[in-house]
């Protein structure tokens, strides 16, 4: 009887450390929680679903490759995407904010990232980012330069704010007047007519344009055209460009009017070279077609390089086709090269602070230095914005195309460029 | 010459915008909010038929109407109705159909701008010296055409004129033995047509953007106001 109680005993045993092993054996790795990235973004507009597929993209790729090192463990990006609606005309600011806030509180982001895209409320969330101390990387819209300004100016506030996209100031001096002036020199032009939205940074811009470009040398007829946003009609505006022999017009809004604008100028044959600062319609891969050519010849200013087909570093092309592998179209808007870098950017700061604490994060980001889709990523470490450059072996260099033969052709900067810059044939002299 | 001309031009834009909302309130005396969201469907519909389907294009835009037609009618017939005579209930009632309808399209993924519908004549003619693009003038033409029909139709069928009684004085009209609900369908249905047929003239001007159904909706208002209805 004893004999056959240990031999239970011992069986028992046998079994127990047997089930043990097995479990442990076959059990799941261990996951790491995932790093919460949470992006405020108005994503039923082109501005905003280009940053989310954007980061889609880009966190795909880092999972795929094992995720982030944070101090020895790898840990996957989840992504958390709200829409904020800022531009949606008669959203208020309000709504943003309450995204911004849902996405810190109740998703519980360890980072924020793209939006929110309209100026005003990217302005006004800096309070909330700073509360709750949430660093936060600008990636689309936006191009209002006082929110760098804010940061340099109140630092220690605002520290936690980030932005890796281009502003309107850089945009103005850097990009469109020295594209212009090249314009002007190649093909003897020197009259502009400026058409502009009535929108903040529409006003700002074009009235910077008209005021740089008169110390050119160039003459710029009468003030900027305002257009309401929801125009339908131009016509008086281009039968006035035209009347006063306009040979370039230069075009600052975000509506999708825009396509009707370029339509009337293409039916009239108005011999002037439309150049979008910034114009909606033209972004868009589809453009060409869908206004059946209509817009060829039209220029139009993507902000970051990459979001049009260039050779502007050897990743740029890399990103395109992935890009288009993933979601089926070509790079579209403003925000989609900078979108993508943004967790690239994010990963490799947590990765040298070897955790993600703000402050340690903070620094890191400042230290950033890395070759990226649109040429060198840098921040000031004062203002936390990309460090602009028409070279992109110095900085984050934008990007000009021209619609020729139903293609994007990046014309400016010189860098980067693809193509030349074509008139109209009926501009030809 | 040039404010002439595209202030004629722009004057019957904006006319037709407003013309099946002036409709629809004139005869039954509903304000129909979700005026914008049926010219904004009526863009993606003819554009589903034209450019997904390769469906002939007038074949296109006759189908759209009898759609639009009878998806009017049904909102009426089905949602409206029942708060008949409730001002702000239809207002309510209407605009949130027109609500769902827009903002069902976004999620339906009818986002971007590259949405279009080709013009009815390519090209353009000078008048003077002011460059006008045929489309437009088809527009003006087309305009002129539908206002002059409506005047017909209201005082020379027996449906115009049951819609004209019933416009006037609806107890009077029951009284005569006309049914102001049905007329009120039939208002609705032609008022709906009527924004289709604006969404056909007018979008291929540009693209077909859900944001548009909005501002449609603004300018009807303001429209049928100004007029004093």
């Amino acid at each position: 009887m004893k004999k056959k109680s240990m031999w239970g005993v011992i069986i028992v045993v046998i079994v127990v450390i047997a089930a043990f092993v097995i479990y442990y054996a076959t059990r799941p790795p261990k996951i790491e929680p995932g790093i919460v990235i949470g992006c405020p973004l108005s994503t039923a507009f082109l501005y905003g679903w280009d940053a989310e597929r954007a980061i889609t993209l880009a966190v795909e790729e880092i999972n795929a490759a094992g995720g982030v090192n944070v101090a020895g463990k790898k840990r996957p990006f989840k992504v958390e995407v709200i829409d904020t609606r800022d531009l949606e005309p008669g959203v208020p600011v309000s709504e943003a904010l309450l995204v911004v806030e849902k996405l810190i509180l109740e998703k519980k982001a360890d980072f924020i990232l793209g939006g929110p895209v309209r100026s005003e409320a990217a302005l006004a969330a800096m309070d909330l980012l700073s509360k709750y101390k949430k660093v936060s990387i600008l990636t689309t819209g936006v191009l209002t330069p006082k929110y760098h300004a804010r940061v340099a100016k109140e630092y220690d506030k605002f520290k936690y704010c980030f932005r890796i996209t281009g502003e309107a100031v850089w945009m103005v001096t850097g990009e469109i007047i020295p594209c212009l002036v090249d314009i002007g020199q190649r093909f003897g032009l020197d009259r502009i007519f400026i058409m502009i939205q009535d929108v903040a940074h529409a006003r700002g811009g074009g009235g910077l344009i008209a005021k740089i470009m008169a110390k050119k040398g160039w003459h710029v007829i009468g003030k900027p055209e305002i257009y309401p946003t929801g125009t339908t009609d131009f016509s008086m505006g281009l039968i006035k460009a035209k009347k006063e022999k306009a040979q370039v017009i230069l075009i600052w809004m975000d509506m999708p009017e825009t396509s009707i604008l370029l339509k009337q100028w293409y039916d009239m044959k108005l011999p002037a070279l439309p150049f979008g600062s910034i114009i909606a319609a033209a972004e868009q891969p589809g453009f060409w077609k869908a206004t059946e050519g209509k817009g060829e010849y039209c220029l139009a200013n993507v902000v970051n390089a990459g979001n049009a087909p260039s050779n502007a570093t050897p990743w740029t092309m890399k990103f395109v086709e992935a890009y288009k592998k993933r979601w089926n179209i070509e790079p579209e808007g403003y925000g989609t090269s900078t979108s993508y870098m943004a967790p690239y950017v994010l990963k490799d700061a947590i990765e040298r602070a070897g955790s993600l604490e703000p402050d340690a994060i903070i620094k890191a980001l400042e230290a950033t230095d890395m070759m990226g889709v649109y040429g060198r990523i840098r921040f000031d470490p004062k203002s936390h914005q990309v460090i602009p450059s028409v070279d992109p072996e110095e900085g984050a260099v934008g990007s000009i195309f021209q619609w020729q033969a139903k293609k994007r052709v990046v014309v400016f900067p010189k860098k980067i460029a693809m193509g030349e810059i074509q008139l109209p044939p009926w501009m030809k002299k | 010459m040039d404010i002439l001309i595209y202030g004629t031009i722009n004057s019957m834009a904006l006319a037709l915008m407003a013309l099946g909302f002036a409709l629809v309130y004139g005869i039954s005396r509903v304000a129909n909010f979700a005026h914008g969201a049926l010219y904004v469907i009526s863009g993606f519909v003819t554009w589903g038929f034209v450019r997904a389907l390769g469906v002939n294009y007038l074949l296109s835009i006759f189908l759209t109407m009898i759609i639009i037609g009878v998806v009017g009618a049904l909102i009426y017939q089905f949602i409206l109705i029942r708060v008949r005579g409730m001002a702000i209930s239809e207002i309510i009632a209407s605009y949130a159909i027109g609500l769902a309808i827009l903002e069902g399209l976004r999620w339906g993924g009818f986002k971007g701008m590259t949405y279009t519908l080709p013009v009815f004549i390519e090209g353009s003619v000078d008048i003077g010296e002011i460059p006008v693009d045929f489309h437009r003038l088809v527009v003006v033409g087309i305009g002129g055409a539908v206002v002059a029909f409506l005047w017909l139709f209201t005082h020379h069928t027996r449906i115009g004129l049951a819609l004209r009684g019933m416009a006037q004085d609806e107890r009077a009209a029951l009284m005569l033995g006309i049914d102001s609900d049905l007329m009120a369908v039939v208002a609705m249905a032609l008022g709906s047509m009527l924004a289709g047929l604006a969404a056909i003239l007018l979008l291929p001007l540009g693209n077909i953007v859900v944001e548009a159904g909005y501002n449609v909706l603004i300018l009807a208002i303001a429209v049928h106001r100004g007029g004093a209805g």
